[in-house]
């Protein structure tokens, strides 16, 4: 899988002033394993540029810290 | 929020992976106590039911709110009491449905009389939440209990314990309910049409009739349709040969297929006329309605329907027709 260049323009954005250290709900639930923690800031990031907007991680968030940006001809 | 003795006994018995996440659960910090939550939601281990049940009382909504949702998954009869708590106005919104949620799948007949004693409260979401479990349970004895609130001055109340009463099982009549036919709101008087329909009273069908000619709402109007059409009472038939010509095309449906029940050639006259509605749905029910009327001077209509822009309609024309034996 490629990996990402930009972790603004990807489908899976997080929201790091949400994002809780411990918890890895998003990473547990990716079908596609493309999430993963920063391990300088503890926050979760899309590593690899895959999604088949499937949406688990943004439902299990406990925080709402991710939102999922489903490619207009998906929606 | 820290455990009790007995709740702080039980943590020893726990796996040492469960028991990390278990005295999380009761961290200082609400970010920890969250991902507790989530950990334990994940592992779904039925030894957690306990501590998950104390974190109905944490003060961060997040976490009662995923607390909630994993005792509904695990669905374990234990955690019902814990979740009647949380049907109320002094939980956020969120948590107070989701508990409700939860319960519809939870509660049996057993919960009846704790029900009964929650329904018994000034809270209004509380009574709201009550009535819409009583239907799971369907038991008439509720009946006495939810009479009250028929006459509640809160609108959501009269609606929901108007809806209630037909889902309670042996329920044939109850004339507190006929006079919510004059209810002032809208919502109520379309919910007891539907109630109505599912008594068996004689006073009932002039009530439906007479909602059914003058109710302002169409929405009313129509659920008195299907009321009717519930009972299939000759004595509405004169109603509804009227209703057949509506301003709302759901009104001229609805009575259509109501007046199928009582058909008489009288109304074949009007009931042709709407061979030719604006609306296909309504053309498809006076076909229906035309061939089980069985007259053969309703063929050259059915004919022409056969022509009709909606398949439906040109499929029930040829139908009709086959039973006239054209």
């Amino acid at each position: 899988m490629a990996l990402t260049n930009n972790r603004v323009d990807v489908p899976v954005i997080v929201d790091e002033s949400k994002c809780l250290d411990k918890c890895k709900a998003c990473i547990e639930v990716c079908p596609l394993d493309v999430l993963v923690k920063n391990p300088d800031t503890g926050k979760a990031y899309m590593k690899y540029d895959e999604c088949w907007f499937c949406l688990p991680c943004e439902k299990e968030c406990p925080t709402g810290a991710i939102t999922v940006q489903i490619p207009f001809l998906l929606r | 929020m820290k455990y009790n003795k007995s709740l702080q006994s039980e943590i020893d018995l726990l796996d040492e992976e469960v028991q990390e996440m278990v005295e999380m659960l009761s961290s200082d910090d609400e970010g920890d106590r969250l991902v507790a939550a989530v950990n334990l939601q994940q592992e779904c281990d039925e030894d957690t039911i306990p501590f998950l049940i104390h974190a109905l009382e944490d003060p961060s909504s997040s976490v009662q709110l995923i607390a909630v949702t994993t005792l509904w998954e695990m669905a374990n009869a234990k955690a019902v009491l814990p979740l009647l708590e949380c049907i109320n106005s002094k939980r956020d919104k969120k948590v107070s449905d989701e508990a409700c949620s939860a319960l519809k799948e939870l509660i049996n007949q057993d919960h009846l009389l704790k029900l009964l004693d929650y329904l018994e409260s000034d809270d209004e979401l509380q009574i709201i939440y009550v009535l819409i479990l009583l239907r799971k349970i369907h038991d008439v004895q509720a009946l006495p209990s939810i009479s009250p609130y028929l006459s509640s001055e809160n609108k959501n109340i009269r609606k929901e314990a108007v809806i209630t009463l037909r889902y309670l099982n042996q329920l044939t009549h109850f004339t507190p309910a006929n006079t919510l036919a004059d209810d002032p709101d809208q919502e109520v008087r379309k919910e007891t049409m539907l109630t109505l329909g599912n008594f068996r009273e004689g006073c009932i069908v002039p009530i439906l009739c007479n909602s059914l000619a003058n109710d302002e709402s169409w929405e009313v109007r129509r659920n008195a349709a299907i009321a009717l059409e519930m009972h299939g009472d000759n004595s509405s038939s004169k109603s509804l040969s009227s209703a057949i010509s509506d301003s709302h095309w759901q009104v001229r449906k609805f009575s259509m297929r109501a007046l199928t029940k009582v058909l008489s050639e009288e109304y074949l006259g009007e009931i042709v006329k709407l061979l030719c509605d604006d609306y296909s749905d309504v053309r498809k029910e006076a076909a229906i309605a035309l061939g089980l009327l069985g007259s053969k001077k309703a063929i050259p209509s059915l004919k022409q329907s056969l022509d009709d822009a909606d398949i439906e309609v040109r499929i029930q024309s040829q139908k009709a027709l086959e039973k006239l034996n054209v």
